[in-house]
């Protein structure tokens, strides 16, 4: 039986048209051509494409508060009533803790929920949203149900966002939602993530849990996006301090550099014994990846996706980031084929 | 009366703003200041610059690394972007934020909290020269002055100790106040622009030797968003050294001065040994962005209740967008408190 690629065609509405660089506007990358590419890739690893079913706010809800969930469904019909308002919901003011009085005002809300200019808000960005993190859960409902592997095709993506913040290209944290998804089941989740940036969303969303270990490898944010999260002093707080693990590399290391980060936080995993793997897999660290932060090659994610099979685990591909370049569907063919060499992982609760 | 300003003050030229989620011209020009200028050497009020002394009020309010950030960030942006523009935020930690960064577009969202505080290659000289007249306004009532005028442009009272927004970098009011704590008490903070003042407020929520009073335009709608809401009281040391009295928008003369007189009256208990007046004169009418319905008028008479109380009193500018009633408005609240 293939393994499954879940992806619904309500996930390619979202059309973002901007985000700021350098203080300049520019196009922004998350296009939904994207999902072309990756259907290609997945197609050609052999994947099944399966359409999710409709699981309901409540996936949704057991990671966004529901202030945050009203805010995203609304926001866009809201702005819309500003005088001389532009087109695509983006912020202006942000609030310097998270504890100050909630603002009314739509402006207000906006710098409140949004913390930067990659995640504009249109008339469709609450549906795309939500079918795609229908597909992290279908994909996860497919493990519990006894497939041993399941791609979720999730776009938008979702590491950046928290539980009440939008970011970097990110509405609904769709790892995240998976995770949880297994922790209502009795299921302990690990996660891995090897997006070219660092999953500060899912980091924020289980920073003070010891149910969820969370790990990343990326780009050092020292001088990258996402600026403040994803240091390596950051090991998580309260309960959660030494459940977090981020594993920062120097920009533009490539596939032994990253491999050799990707086996200390493989480590960790394993001594965690979560039940499930998530990975959350970016192919941003591509080198020919517009965002150009890192080198790993296509060669490179058939190794990521070996080491990750190697810890024998019932495992869970959610889609993070990854941009339009011609290697985008062969970066996940690569990895996903890399994956189903090497795993010998048995369906969940049969040990 | 004596009026201080330096005309360095007037080389800061901001073009980037955001409005509406649009970009349109930044509305914080040299213009203002200059109207002011203009309107006290018509009226004979004598302009004197600030003494140089260094920077040390600054580093009395605010932190040493936004302060490195403010006076060699332009620099640095250059470098890093190529760019030649401004230093404009993209993404900020939105008080989630877990760790400092060194990249300057991340410095930027951690230090620039919104849009109106864009950093050119003569911000700095402008808002230190700002600073620079707040604290020397401050030294010259503190050595004996009954009321001295602070010509402050950028204005400060939005800025945090460690935080640029609404059109201030560096806090001028707090600035003065920190001069004058150095020779009594208890100094007391009254703020009557038509915005909150959000980062003066932060600055001293924890502390009971600044009172801090703010009249402004109800932020459950308006400009500041996440503070200035009556429920804001300061918090440990300084609880109950805070209030704010917000005020529906559109409101006239009548509520407003009924505010000013409940802020004069907590001020009054608190019995401060120097008054801090953050002037903001952006309620008026007249005001492209029309929080409040104030004439002329309101602003004289509550100079004149300012005055009855007696106590030495440093005026400090902070913004408003340009209005031909902006001088005159400034002009007449000056009058009526040295009269």
């Amino acid at each position: 039986m293939p393994m499954k690629a879940v992806f619904h065609p309500d996930q390619a509405l979202h059309y973002p048209k901007h985000f700021l660089a350098s203080g300049a506007l520019k196009p922004n990358p998350e296009q939904p051509q994207r999902t072309d590419a990756l259907l290609a890739g997945a197609r050609a690893a052999g994947l099944e494409v399966v359409t999710p079913d409709d699981y309901g706010l409540g996936s949704v809800a057991s990671v966004h508060s529901p202030e945050y969930i009203a805010f995203l469904k609304h926001i866009h019909e809201r702005w819309q009533r500003i005088e001389g308002a532009s087109t695509e919901v983006v912020p202006n003011i942000h609030p310097d803790t998270r504890d100050v009085g909630y603002p009314k005002s739509a402006v207000g809300q906006v710098g409140y929920h949004v913390m930067d200019t990659s995640c504009p808000i249109s008339a469709d960005t609450f549906n795309s949203a939500r079918a795609s993190a229908n597909s992290a859960v279908h994909a996860a409902h497919l493990l519990t149900d006894g497939e041993v592997s399941a791609y979720a095709l999730c776009r938008p993506p979702g590491h950046h966002a928290f539980r009440d913040l939008a970011g970097g290209f990110c509405y609904f944290n769709n790892t995240a939602i998976a995770a949880q998804w297994f922790r209502a089941r009795g299921l302990r989740p690990a996660i891995v993530d090897v997006d070219l940036h660092h999953g500060n969303g899912t980091q924020g969303i289980f920073y003070h849990r010891a149910d969820v270990l969370t790990v990343s490898v990326h780009a050092d944010p020292i001088r990258y996006y996402p600026f403040f999260w994803g240091h390596a002093h950051e090991r998580g707080e309260g309960e959660g301090r030494g459940y977090n693990l981020n594993l920062p590399i120097e920009r533009g290391s490539g596939d032994d550099v990253f491999l050799a980060a990707l086996d200390k936080g493989l480590e960790r995993v394993a001594l965690f014994a979560p039940d499930v793997l998530i990975v959350a897999l970016g192919l941003d660290a591509f080198e020919g990846d517009p965002f150009g932060g890192l080198s790993v090659t296509t060669a490179g994610f058939g190794r990521i996706g070996a080491a990750c099979a190697a810890l024998h685990l019932p495992t869970l591909m959610v889609q993070e980031g990854g941009y339009l370049c011609h290697e985008l569907g062969d970066n996940l063919t690569r990895f996903v084929e890399g994956f189903g060499g090497v795993s010998r992982a048995r369906p969940i609760g049969r040990r | 009366m004596r009026a201080v300003f330096h005309e360095d003050q007037l080389r800061h030229r901001p073009v980037h703003f955001v409005s509406g989620g649009a970009r349109v011209p930044n509305p914080e020009q040299p213009r203002q200041a200059l109207a002011i200028l203009e309107a006290l050497h018509a009226e004979g009020i004598g302009v004197e610059p600030p003494a140089a002394d260094g920077d040390a009020a600054l580093a009395s309010v605010h932190d040493a690394a936004y302060l490195d950030f403010l006076a060699s960030g332009f620099d640095r942006w250059r470098g890093e972007t190529g760019t030649n523009g401004e230093i404009v935020p993209k993404i900020h930690p939105a008080g989630a934020g877990l760790t400092r960064c060194e990249g300057m577009e991340g410095l930027a969202g951690w230090y620039q909290l919104d849009n109106a505080v864009p950093i050119g290659e003569d911000t700095w000289t402008s808002i230190r020269a700002s600073a620079a007249t707040a604290a020397h306004a401050a030294s010259r009532v503190a050595r004996g002055e009954q009321a001295v005028y602070a010509l402050c442009r950028p204005g400060g009272h939005h800025a945090l100790r460690g935080g640029a927004m609404g059109f201030c970098y560096l806090n001028n009011a707090a600035i003065a106040s920190e001069r004058l704590r150095a020779v009594t008490d208890r100094v007391a903070v009254l703020d009557i622009g038509a915005h909150h003042g959000n980062g003066t407020q932060r600055l001293f929520e924890a502390r009971s030797d600044v009172v801090t009073i703010s009249v402004h335009v109800d932020p459950a709608h308006d400009y500041p968003f996440y503070w200035g809401h009556a429920d804001e009281r300061g918090m440990g040391a300084g609880e109950g050294a805070n209030d704010n009295l917000p005020l529906p928008r559109g409101s006239g003369d009548t509520s407003w001065l009924a505010a000013i007189d409940r802020a004069l009256g907590i001020i009054e208990l608190t019995a401060p040994g120097a008054l801090v007046v953050s002037l903001g004169v952006d309620g008026h009418r007249d005001d492209p962005m029309a929080a409040f319905d104030l004439t002329t008028h309101a602003y004289a008479e509550a100079a004149r209740r300012i005055a009855a109380s007696g106590r030495p009193t440093v005026v400090v500018q902070e913004g408003g967008c340009s209005h031909d009633a902006m001088a005159e408005t400034v002009l007449a609240f000056l009058r009526a408190l040295g009269s």
